[in-house]
């Protein structure tokens, strides 16, 4: 694992010798989450048989597909110790870029989703010119990003959804969303649904990039100590940028899932998707003892609050009630990584 | 009852076709009650067997939160099942939602707002898997399978344009007035041609500035827009903010600047809420144009029963309004919406589309 040359501070605690407290702390904190996953999954099959099917196992993946993709690129911003405000001005940039593009500009599906994507990396880049040459703190940075970018994607669409047959200075549009482009949101790939298969991908790509690359090791380097990493030869300015580029993309394929799904694109409708999709990364802490932003975690956060929408929804949850069960879900799993993992500093 | 049984029976199946070649109708036809619907309930809804769900895709705000109370309140009565799906406003989690519920097999569907780009797939598989689904302000066009219920938006706008124009004083009336309208929603747009109307018949009436905005935070957002417009037209009479959200933000805004003397608001809707900004001592809000949402909520959930019980003709309904004056409500010392059914009793509409079974499922 990479984790001993980075944060050797964890692993002081497994080494001393353990009393059965002390193991029970350690499995709850590595398996306790999980465990509330799959009990959650058990209980709700058990009074609802239909939670359980594979129908609604795709729609649950479906539904935790586009908070994943977009999760997993802020778990890339925070691997440097950044973190990434503007995810969701990304994404509402690449909705009304890639379907204008469609529908406004008649471009082809595959054209479009080069915008889409030319649209995270121009955000990418924006946020690194500001962190990294002009050294703004992150945070302050990437809120200043959030709030420019989605100005202009409400100046580039007049304040206007866009949607098929808008009227475009008082003229109908005639540019349809373009088959390849739906098929993003409704088509699927050996019974899979596209959207899955997009974010299984997306998932396998991070998955990889931090825990088997070199990249990686040196991304949750520079989050560890910017100064060591530096000093042991990383390029602490490139891994940043690099972070900051895949988490507008990231974004922006997010985006294009959306309005792929939705066949049209709404005014800033990327908003409410950041603060869920940190909180999927958050979540993702307290899976398997990470105690840091990791691929897996992200996504085992996603469906697991796809999971549990999808089945207070069949109890009748009230809305109201479900956003208030899922900020319980996000402390619980705070606390696990908080209170049972190995203390950070003594 | 046969009838029942056999629209039971492809309900349960999830038969398609039969159903809807039945009834074939491509276009809008106003609904209607069938002249041949007995006064027994069907067994399915004597036995409470009967699931209707329910996609929302607006559900934060007082409007949303009457309309699911009445939805609420009418399938107690019928003893029908409800499965609620919530979108937030989202066009993509809308369309994933309806795929989810269609998938469920429940006997019928009924959709809260939405635009038809994001729901048309998810119809497609309703219509194959023979679903009714019956829309409650969606930007849909009824046919054979979808079944519309609106407000009025026509009458609506119509009602409040006239009040104005009486307040006025009738006749040749002029004045410069502040217009709140955002295109692209299907309620606001119908209410905006009665608008556009209303300033070509009264050449007087001039709309010296048009704001508006809709989001999370629309009231406030359009109080703050209101307030740059009223300071930048000083001899403004009146807002016309057809959208209780708009109206809210205009009442607020003309509050706040001390201008409730000189300028009204003419607004749309009613909730609880807005009875309380509405009848508050000096508030600026003289008129409004309303079905009362909770009314709205509870006859959309019955055409959907009667839909699943297959006892109309035609797919259109609209819901008559009422226009209803500051004055008024302040005379009758209303406090909720509860007490406007009463009041109003033109609000309630318990005739609406209702099957004589309907009275009988207890």
């Amino acid at each position: 694992m990479t984790k001993q040359d980075i944060q050797p501070q964890f692993e002081s605690a497994a080494a001393s010798p353990q009393s059965a407290l002390a193991r029970t702390k350690d499995l709850i904190y590595k398996y306790g989450l999980l465990v509330v996953l799959a009990a959650m999954i058990a209980y709700f099959s058990y009074a609802q048989p239909f939670f359980g099917s594979f129908i609604n196992a795709m729609f649950i993946l479906q539904a935790a597909s586009i908070v994943a993709v977009i999760g997993l690129g802020c778990t890339v911003s925070m691997t440097v110790g950044g973190f990434d405000l503007s995810v969701g001005s990304a994404m509402s940039l690449a909705v009304m870029a890639s379907a204008g593009a469609m529908v406004i500009f008649d471009l082809s599906g595959p054209a479009a989703i080069l915008i889409g994507l030319a649209c995270g990396l121009a955000v990418g880049l924006f946020n690194t010119f500001l962190i990294v040459v002009a050294r703004i703190p992150d945070l302050v940075a990437t809120l200043a990003t959030l709030f420019l970018v989605n100005g202009m994607t409400l100046l580039g669409v007049g304040g206007q959804s866009v949607a098929e047959g808008m009227s475009v200075d008082g003229v109908a549009a005639t540019g349809r969303f373009s088959p390849v482009f739906k098929w993003l949101g409704s088509g699927s790939l050996l019974g899979i649904h596209a959207s899955v298969v997009v974010a299984g991908l997306v998932f396998v790509f991070v998955f990889v990039l931090l825990n088997y690359t070199r990249w990686g090791r040196a991304f949750y380097a520079v989050g560890g100590n910017p100064i060591a990493a530096a000093a042991a030869g990383i390029r602490v300015a490139r891994c940043r940028m690099a972070a900051y580029i895949i988490s507008g993309c990231l974004a922006a394929i997010a985006g294009m899932m959306l309005a792929a799904r939705s066949n049209r694109g709404d005014v800033n409708v990327g908003d409410a998707y950041l603060l869920h999709a940190v909180s999927a990364a958050l979540v993702g802490f307290a899976v398997l003892g990470a105690n840091r932003p990791n691929a897996l975690g992200t996504l085992t956060g996603a469906v697991f609050v796809a999971a549990l929408i999808n089945g207070l929804t069949m109890f009748n949850f009230p809305y109201y009630a479900q956003t208030f069960v899922q900020g319980l879900l996000l402390v619980v799993a705070l606390l696990m990584s908080y209170m049972l993992g190995p203390k950070k500093r003594g | 009852m046969s009838k029942f049984n056999l629209a039971r029976q492809l309900a349960l199946a999830g038969a398609s076709g039969l159903l809807l070649s039945a009834g074939a109708v491509a276009e809008t036809v106003p609904l209607t009650v069938k002249p041949d619907v007995g006064d027994q309930a069907p067994e399915m809804f004597a036995n409470g067997e009967v699931d209707i769900a329910v996609v929302r895709f607006l559900n934060t705000g007082d409007v949303y939160q009457e309309w699911i109370l009445g939805v609420q309140d009418e399938a107690e009565r019928l003893g029908v099942n409800l499965t609620v799906y919530n979108a937030d406003g989202d066009s993509a989690k809308v369309a994933l939602h309806l795929h989810q519920a269609v998938a469920t097999n429940p006997d019928g569907i009924l959709i809260g707002w939405g635009f038809g780009d994001s729901l048309a797939s998810g119809l497609e598989a309703a219509k194959s898997a023979g679903i009714p689904v019956v829309t409650s302000n969606a930007s849909v066009e009824a046919s054979d399978h979808v079944t519309n219920v609106n407000q009025s938006e026509h009458m609506m706008m119509r009602g409040i344009v006239d009040a104005f124009k009486s307040d006025l004083g009738g006749g040749e009336i002029s004045g410069d007035v502040i217009y709140v309208y955002v295109a692209g929603y299907r309620p606001l747009d119908l209410r905006n041609e009665i608008w556009e109307q209303f300033l070509m018949d009264n050449p007087g009436i001039k709309q010296v500035a048009q704001i508006g905005v809709v989001n999370a935070n629309t009231a406030a957002q359009t109080a703050d827009q209101a307030k740059a417009a009223l300071l930048a037209n000083r001899d403004t009479i009146a807002i016309i903010a057809p959208y209780d959200e708009f109206t809210k933000g205009a009442t607020t805004a003309i509050l706040e600047l001390g201008l409730e003397g000189t300028v009204k608001a003419y607004g749309m809707d009613i909730s609880t809420a807005d009875i309380a900004v509405m009848t508050a001592e000096n508030s600026p809000w003289v008129a409004t144009a309303t079905t009362d949402m909770r009314n709205f909520g509870r006859v959309s959930l019955r055409v959907a029963a009667g839909e699943v019980a297959g006892s109309y003709d035609g797919n259109d309904l609209e819901i008559p309004p009422l226009v209803i004056t500051q004055d008024e409500l302040r005379e009758v010392g209303i406090m909720n919406v509860e007490e406007l059914d009463e009041l109003f009793p033109a609000l309630a509409t318990p005739d609406l589309a209702n099957a004589p079974w309907m009275d009988n499922v207890n």
